[in-house]
């Protein structure tokens, strides 16, 4: 296995390649598969955890996504984005199913949601080591926005929380966190929409 | 829904926050208008997948992608596919077949009941992933019924509650009406007797300037009069005012008249009593003429008696005379004449 430098340093190829790389998986080429797990799991693994706040969790989250890739690579419409982008809706997609079907559901709480601010920031050198400029462009991004924007943000992509809950849990109006969750991804979107290669 | 709806939700569903009915629209929108859809759905779905970057870096464990590869196995063995290779590898020729089994048989029961093993670990482990995942969405689905449940019932207990407070305050409403209501009818009587007083109040104020008119046209005829008599008075207590006495000429009747006339002022006037009645509205009318030496008599007013034939009119000269030595009094048509037609009934004793 590829260590995590190598990693997270995928996340900016080209998707040309994890096409090629898809097409071999479908075709029932191991090594491929091999190589779209050395080229992504970082990143996939570093979103499951972040959903379940669980290491073991996650790599199971990881280990039947990356089964789902191999079973279903044929079905994988490459007319509708890039290979990475697929991929992190399977990772995310179980992850929140799993952290939905959890007996006593962890709430994300106000605690939890100023754990959210935390996102995108490094916490150690060696962290800081592996992280791509594609990464670092994305939590500037997410770093450049109104609190409130990024909480109600995050809340939703990792927490797997409806609007409704997040107005629920933060005791503000449905409207006011639809309109914090609709600014902040227009801003993400000019902030990040033109980073052709970088995105997923 | 509208585009511009699709729009508006676009960023909310791509980082999974839109639920009921608004995600129920919200695709069905987007399978019914696909080619419309698709740019700006997979442009906003990058968006959010570049989110996933932000999550703290981290690594899993170095042998994660060989239980990956063991799932992956353990799923092709489960296909209809052939039996694994080491087990039905052909005997190598030359070898008796009997001493052929007595060699291997252990070594082969050995392989078999390894990959038997492998076999069931893998078709174990891929079932109990199954199972899990199984048991994952009917736990899912149940912590969701029971969130839909609790909802339910929390909305019926507020519908309640909004009924109940709807209720009070309906019926507080419907008393501050009837108080509203029967304060409107005292303030519509209130108002009914003002607008009586004030209806008195105009007619009373139409007499009074009525009143005030005729008082006022009254003041004025009065004016006019005391105006009148003022300025006889001051003729006749002009010492300037000469008084000359008129009588009929011919001594027939007992017609008298007398003449005030001031020369100074250019006034004066004449009363005329026992005269044969000549009264206004009858075509006749006294005229009375100043005469200055031999020459012709000026006009110098007209007038009318009474029924009783006394008169009293101003003298007013038709134009100016070097003197008066004396007046005349003729009847003439009414509205006077320039010259007299008529023979003198009044003139100098």
């Amino acid at each position: 296995m590829a260590d995590g430098q190598e990693r997270v340093s995928a996340v900016s190829t080209d998707g040309a390649d994890d096409r090629a790389l898809l097409r071999g998986v479908a075709a029932g080429d191991k090594e491929a598969l091999r190589q779209l797990y050395d080229r992504h799991s970082a990143v996939l693994f570093a979103l499951a955890l972040k959903v379940l706040t669980d290491h073991a969790e996650a790599e199971d989250v990881l280990q039947e996504a990356f089964v789902q890739v191999w079973k279903t690579a044929g079905s994988f419409d490459e007319g509708r984005g890039k290979p990475l982008g697929w991929l992190i809706m399977l990772t995310r997609s179980r992850a929140i199913d799993r952290l939905r079907s959890r007996k006593t559901r962890t709430r994300v709480t106000e605690s939890a949601a100023k754990d959210a601010l935390q996102t995108g920031e490094a916490r150690t050198p060696a962290d800081e080591a592996l992280v791509s400029e594609g990464q670092r462009a994305v939590r500037a991004a997410l770093k450049s926005l109104p609190p409130e924007q990024r909480v109600a943000i995050e809340m939703a992509y990792f927490g797997g929380l409806t609007q409704f809950e997040i107005a629920q849990q933060l005791s503000q109006p449905l409207g006011t966190v639809k309109t914090r969750i609709r600014n902040g991804m227009i801003r993400l979107r000019e902030l990040l929409g033109g980073k052709g290669d970088q995105r997923p | 829904m509208t585009h511009e709806a699709f729009r508006e939700m676009l960023p909310l569903y791509v980082v999974g926050a839109l639920d009921g009915d608004e995600l129920h629209n919200f695709e069905r929108y987007i399978a019914e208008n696909r080619e419309r859809c698709i740019a700006e759905l997979a442009e906003y779905q990058a968006v959010a997948d570049q989110i996933a970057m932000a999550a703290p870096s981290a690594k899993p464990s170095p042998n994660l992608y060989d239980r990956i590869a063991a799932a992956v196995d353990a799923g092709k063995r489960l296909a209809p596919a052939p039996a694994a290779a080491p087990v039905r590898r052909p005997a190598r020729a030359g070898f008796p077949l009997g001493a052929l089994i007595v060699r291997l048989v252990p070594w082969a029961a050995a392989a078999v009941l390894a990959v038997v093993v492998v076999n069931l670990s893998g078709e174990l482990r891929d079932v109990t992933h199954q199972l899990q995942t199984t048991t994952d969405s009917y736990n899912n689905l149940l912590g969701k019924s029971k969130d839909q449940q609790g909802s339910l019932a929390d909305l019926g207990s507020r519908l309640e509650a909004q009924n109940r407070d709807f209720g009070e305050k309906l019926e507080r409403l419907r008393t501050r009406n009837i108080e509203q209501q029967h304060d409107l009818d005292a303030m519509r009587a209130a108002n009914k007797q003002l607008s009586d007083e004030k209806d008195g109040l105009l007619r009373a104020a139409d007499r009074m300037r009525e009143q005030i008119d005729q008082q006022n046209l009254q003041t004025a005829v009065l004016q006019k009069k005391m105006d009148e008599e003022t300025s006889s008075l001051d003729l006749f207590m002009d010492p300037a005012t000469r008084v000359m006495a008129l009588v009929d000429p011919k001594g027939e009747s007992k017609a008298v008249a007398k003449v005030y006339w001031n020369g100074g002022r250019k006034t004066g006037c004449m009363v005329v009593s026992n005269c044969t009645p000549v009264q206004q509205g009858q075509g006749k009318c006294l005229e009375l003429w100043a005469v200055c030496g031999n020459g012709p008599p000026v006009a110098a007013g007209i007038g009318w008696t009474d029924n009783s034939g006394h008169a009293a009119f101003p003298v007013k000269l038709a134009k100016d005379v070097a003197c008066i030595d004396k007046f005349l009094v003729t009847v003439e048509r009414a509205g006077g004449v320039p010259a007299p037609e008529g023979t003198p009934v009044l003139g100098p004793q």
